[in-house]
C-alpha cells in the first residue's frame, strides 16, 4: 500500500472517530437541511401547487447551504494543534490529508442528506420516486458543491469569521451547480428522461471540481501554515 | 552505527528568514552531522520558531540557503521526504481520542500498523511515563500529560532529524530527564536535532543566542 494511501485511510478513519464521539457532530449537517426545508415549506405555504413547484430548489440549495455548513471550520483543529504543521513538515505532500477531509465530508454530511432528499421531496408533496430520482442527481452535484466548500474552507482555515469569507467565495462556483440541478431535477419529477443533459453538465461540473480543486486546496493550506 | 539508513546533514549558510513580511532572523550559518544537537536561545519573539518553520519546509528562506544531503543526494531548502519528526509548540493530541488512540493515528501515519503499531505505541507511553493513562481521553490529560503523549510520536517516527519547538515546557522535572534521555538516545544513534527551548536541556549540544 502506498505511503498516499495509508495516510488518507489514517486521517480518515481519525475523523470518522473523532465525529461520532460525544460532541463530534456528524448529524449537525443533515439537521440544518431538515431545519432549512422544514422552514422553507412553512415559508412557502399550504398551496400544494406552489410547494411541488419549490421543492427542487429547496432540496438544492439547503445541500448546498449545508454542505457550506459542515465544511466550515474542517481543517480549523487540526491547524490549533498543530498536527497540520507537523503533518506537513514529516510527509511529503498535504494531499491524502485533503483527500481523506473530502470523503469524510462527501460520506458523513453529503450521503445522509442525498438519503433524506426523498422523505423531503414526499414532505413536499411530491412522489417518493420523483423523490428518488432527485437523489440520485443530488448524488452526480453533491461531490461538486463538497469540492467547493472544501476549497473555501482550506483558503479561510485559521482566520477568524473565515466562515464567512468561504460562502462569499463559494456562491459563484455552487451558482451553475444549482441551476443545472434544479433544473434536471425538474425535468426528472415531470416525467422526463431519467438523465437528461443537465444531469450530464451536473456530472462534469463534478468532475472538472475534482481536478481544479485540490491543488489549490493543498496550496491555501500550506499557505495558512506560513 | 546509524538506526537512520545513510547519514544526513545540514547545512545553513547566512540563512535568514521572514515573519508576516517583517525579517526576524538574519545570518545564520549551522553544519549539522549525525549525532549533532543545536539548541537555539533568545528572548520571546527572536524568531526560534520562525527558524523550526524554515528547516521544516514551511516557509522558504528569505536570504542565503539550507543544504540538506543524505549519503550522495543534496536538496534545500525543503527538508528529504519521511526524513522529519517536528514537534511543534501546541500539543498535536486530540481531546476526544484516548491517549493511545492519538497516538496509534500518528504511528499508522508513519508506517506502523496492527500489532506492532499498538506494541510500540504502549512502548512509548511507558517510556513517556504514562502508559497507565494510556485509556483515558486527552481531554482529562493535564498540559504536561499531553506533552508526553505528543512526545510519544518522536518514538514511533523514527526519523533522522527532530525539530522541537520548546519540548520541556510544561513538563515536570521527571518528564524534562526523560526527554532528555530521549533525545540523547536519538543523537547517539545517528540522529540529529534542532531544539529551540529556553532551558538548558541535559543534552551534548551546540548552542546558538538568536537575539531581537
Amino acid at each position: 500500500m502506498s505511503s498516499g494511501v495509508r495516510i488518507a485511510r489514517a486521517v480518515f478513519a481519525r475523523d470518522v472517530k473523532l465525529a461520532f464521539r460525544s460532541g463530534g457532530g456528524w448529524f449537525y449537517a443533515l439537521f440544518f437541511f431538515a431545519v432549512f426545508a422544514a422552514l422553507s415549506a412553512i415559508a412557502i405555504g399550504p398551496e400544494r401547487p406552489a410547494l411541488a413547484a419549490a421543492a427542487p430548489a429547496v432540496v438544492w440549495l439547503a445541500l448546498a447551504f449545508s454542505l457550506q455548513f459542515a465544511a466550515t471550520g474542517v481543517f480549523d483543529h487540526d491547524l490549533a494543534d498543530g498536527s497540520l504543521r507537523a503533518m506537513a513538515a514529516e510527509q511529503p505532500s498535504l494531499f491524502p490529508y485533503w483527500l481523506a477531509k473530502a470523503g469524510v465530508l462527501l460520506a458523513l454530511s453529503a450521503a445522509p442528506m442525498i438519503v433524506a432528499a426523498p422523505f423531503v421531496l414526499v414532505m413536499f408533496g411530491g412522489g417518493f420516486d420523483a423523490g428518488l430520482k432527485t437523489a440520485l442527481l443530488m448524488a452526480v452535484g453533491a461531490p461538486a458543491l463538497a469540492l467547493i466548500a472544501l476549497l473555501t474552507a482550506a483558503l479561510a482555515a485559521g482566520l477568524r469569521a473565515g466562515g464567512l469569507l468561504a460562502s462569499v467565495i463559494a456562491a459563484p462556483f455552487a451558482a451553475p451547480v444549482l441551476v443545472f440541478g434544479v433544473s434536471a431535477s425538474k425535468i426528472v419529477i415531470q416525467g422526463g428522461a431519467p438523465w437528461p443533459p443537465e444531469s450530464l453538465i451536473l456530472g462534469a461540473l463534478s468532475l472538472f471540481m475534482a481536478a481544479t480543486t485540490p491543488g489549490f486546496a493543498v496550496a491555501a493550506l500550506r499557505v495558512s501554515l506560513e | 552505527m546509524s538506526r537512520y539508513g545513510p547519514e544526513i546533514t545540514l547545512e545553513m549558510t547566512n540563512a535568514g528568514c521572514d515573519r508576516a513580511g517583517a525579517p526576524i532572523v538574519r545570518g545564520v550559518d549551522l553544519a549539522l552531522g549525525a549525532g549533532d544537537a543545536v539548541q537555539l536561545f533568545g528572548p520571546n519573539g527572536s524568531g526560534k520558531t520562525s527558524l523550526l518553520a524554515l528547516l521544516a519546509g514551511h516557509v522558504a528562506p528569505a536570504e542565503g540557503a539550507v543544504t540538506w544531503r543524505r549519503g550522495d543526494a543534496a536538496q534545500g531548502p525543503k527538508p528529504f521526504a519521511d526524513s522529519v519528526f517536528f514537534l511543534g509548540h501546541e500539543a498535536s493530541v486530540k481531546p476526544a481520542l484516548t491517549a493511545e488512540e492519538n497516538l496509534l493515528f500518528w504511528a499508522a501515519l508513519y508506517g506502523l500498523d496492527g500489532a506492532a503499531a499498538r506494541q510500540a505505541v504502549r512502548d512509548g507511553l511507558e517510556r513517556l511515563g504514562i502508559g497507565r493513562l494510556r485509556a483515558m481521553r486527552a481531554g482529562r490529560l493535564s498540559a504536561g500529560q499531553r506533552r508526553r503523549v505528543d512526545l510519544g510520536r518522536a518514538l514511533l517516527a523514527r526519523r533522522p532529524v527532530w525539530l522541537l519547538d520548546e519540548p520541556v515546557a510544561a513538563l515536570d522535572a521527571e518528564g524534562d530527564r526523560i526527554v532528555s534521555a530521549v533525545i540523547a538516545e536519538h543523537l547517539s544513534g545517528g540522529g540529529l536535532a534542532v531544539i529551540a527551548t529556553h532551558d538548558q536541556l541535559e543534552v551534548a549540544s551546540r548552542r546558538v543566542e538568536l537575539a531581537l
